[in-house]
């Protein structure tokens, strides 16, 4: 019974998604639970201290956040180059074929779907963090891409992560002390692992941790685990200046975007 | 103390949380608008006419009980200017004689104030002491609301341009949204706007907190003869906003050709 209902539910879903891209209008109820016979969503709890969160001090890491420098080859922890499987080495050398003949479009780029995790952690447009009773969310200038993560909830079940994989993986977040510690599985195989090519599998799993490294600069360390294409976990790091001054701006593709030449490695495409 | 006494100290000291959050702001309780809010009502995908004052052109003037209805517009409404009467008027003629107009948001643009509230997928409000996001899990719009704050005196048009907000009530907020650029439509049939558009949106909680019920104002001298307005309604739902990538599936399936998305003839970098 449970299982039968959970087929349904998942056929619903998908009959949403199904639809919700260029059709012109989506299934008539739309997300998950949004159904007509769906029992009405419990009240959220009431907010101790009321609706406007405040995050303890040592777990703020609201505001807007820019990269400090930027590289589109991954940098990993402790140098050197990717440890690729063979079928990851090969896969890269396809995809790096496929961009530089243009056999193979590099998408988050030219129609702006979501550059995918880690690629996005190092993209060279401002971000903010929001953070509210229960999630912190992530919102990032560069095709307006959100990661809206609920703290200290499980991922979905597996079948789930199979069934409806995201650009941006399925994610969620916990406290570890100062450590916001993001763990995301269930990504689709759209997105490269950085502007060069670098692949990642639909297997890919990723612990990014989060963590303020004094007032105005924010860390974000990514492991990635990822036994089809690379023979053991890597990390790579990313460092984020404050930008109080900045508001993130609407980002539509193809329009002309804020200047981004003066963050270093960043070059005007030719 | 007792259980309920000791709710009443906890809900007294929310309050007073609350009133005092941010330095300066009028001393209005903040409502609760946390959770996932979806359009319904009787025209989950357009607009109602306003509780009070004068109605927009925007109210669907046929019956609709299906989604293969057209959206024509009444271009003889006297609330349209006259260039704004024929851009209704030319793009229903273009619809009867078999043309195929989409709104934006189904071919990936953003959708503007107050074209926005049709979409049909959950929004989200984020509150901050300074600051509201609105998450719209359709293609991931977001709109953000300066708390407090002041118009610029000349924005640089955007899509969703400047918003402020304030709470008022202790049930209501209140956005006011100058700066957007000519490119949206007001509504599913068509109906334009210039870059004067100003719109005031105000968003009501109810007593048992299940609706959200929005009336908004808009005002565009080049584009209206009037300010009128409009009311829609939101219902409470589950979450957690999903992803939505318009961009990704954007073939037409019946001529094979790609919709004509937003694209990037050259990448930024």
């Amino acid at each position: 019974m449970i299982k039968a209902a959970a087929v349904l539910a998942l056929g619903a879903i998908l009959t949403c998604f199904s639809m919700a891209h260029a059709a012109d209008e989506p299934a008539a109820a739309g997300g998950r639970g949004g159904g007509r016979n769906a029992a009405p969503p419990p009240l959220p709890q009431a907010t101790p201290g009321g609706p406007v969160y405040t995050p303890p001090a040592n777990q703020n890491i609201s505001g807007v956040w820019w990269i400090q420098k930027y590289s589109p080859k991954i940098e990993i922890v402790g140098g050197g180059d990717l440890p690729f499987t063979p079928a990851g080495l090969a896969k890269y050398q396809a995809n790096m074929k496929g961009l530089s003949d243009g056999t193979l479009k590099d998408e988050a780029r030219r129609v702006c779907v979501p550059d995918g995790v880690p690629r996005i952690l190092a993209n060279p447009y401002p971000f903010q963090i929001v953070q509210t009773a229960g999630q912190v969310t992530i919102i990032y200038e560069l095709n307006h891409v959100i990661r809206p993560l609920q703290l200290d909830k499980p991922l979905p079940p597996a079948d789930e992560l199979e069934i409806f994989p995201w650009y941006s993986g399925h994610a969620v977040a916990k406290w570890e002390g100062d450590t916001l510690v993001i763990t995301s599985a269930g990504f689709n195989e759209k997105t490269f692992v950085d502007a060069t090519g670098a692949p990642h599998s639909d297997q890919m799993r990723v612990t990014e941790r989060v963590k303020k490294i004094n007032d105005k600069t924010l860390e974000v360390v990514a492991e990635v685990t990822d036994p089809v294409m690379y023979t053991r976990p890597w990390q790579a790091r990313y460092v984020y200046d404050l930008h109080p001054e900045v508001r993130i701006e609407d980002y539509n593709c193809g329009d002309p975007h804020r200047d981004i030449y003066h963050i270093p490695g960043v070059r005007r495409p030719q | 103390m007792n259980r309920y006494a000791a709710m009443g100290a906890v809900a007294a000291g929310a309050l007073a949380l609350a009133l005092s959050s941010v330095p300066g702001q009028s001393q209005t309780a903040v409502p609760d608008f946390s959770g996932y809010w979806q359009r319904g009502g009787a025209l989950p995908s357009t607009f109602e006419n306003p509780t009070n004052g004068i109605a927009g052109p925007v109210v669907d003037p046929q019956p609709r009980d299906g989604d293969g209805i057209p959206w024509i517009g009444d271009f003889t409404n006297p609330i349209l200017k006259a260039h704004a009467a024929d851009v209704v008027k030319k793009r229903g003629d273009f619809i009867k004689a078999g043309g195929e107009d989409l709104p934006a948001h189904s071919l990936c643009w953003p959708s503007g104030v107050p074209q926005v509230l049709n979409l049909r997928e959950p929004v989200q409000f984020l509150q901050e002491p300074h600051l509201v996001t609105m998450l719209y899990q359709r293609d991931h719009q977001v709109r953000r609301i300066v708390l407090n704050g002041e118009h610029s005196k000349a924005p640089k048009p955007s899509w969703y341009g400047e918003s402020v907000g304030h709470y008022e009530g202790g049930n209501t907020l209140v956005i006011d949204t100058i700066g957007q650029n000519n490119k949206t439509d007001v509504d599913k049939f068509g109906t334009p706007h210039s870059d004067k558009i100003h719109v005031v949106e105000r968003y009501t909680l109810s007593d048992d907190k299940r609706t959200l019920t929005v009336e908004f104002q808009v005002s565009d001298p080049e584009t209206f003869t009037t300010t009128w307005g409009a009311k829609a309604t939101y219902r409470r739902v589950a979450g957690p906003v999903e992803e939505v990538v318009c961009a990704e599936n954007n073939k037409n399936a019946s001529t094979g050709l790609d919709y004509p998305i937003p694209v990037s003839a050259k990448a930024d970098f």
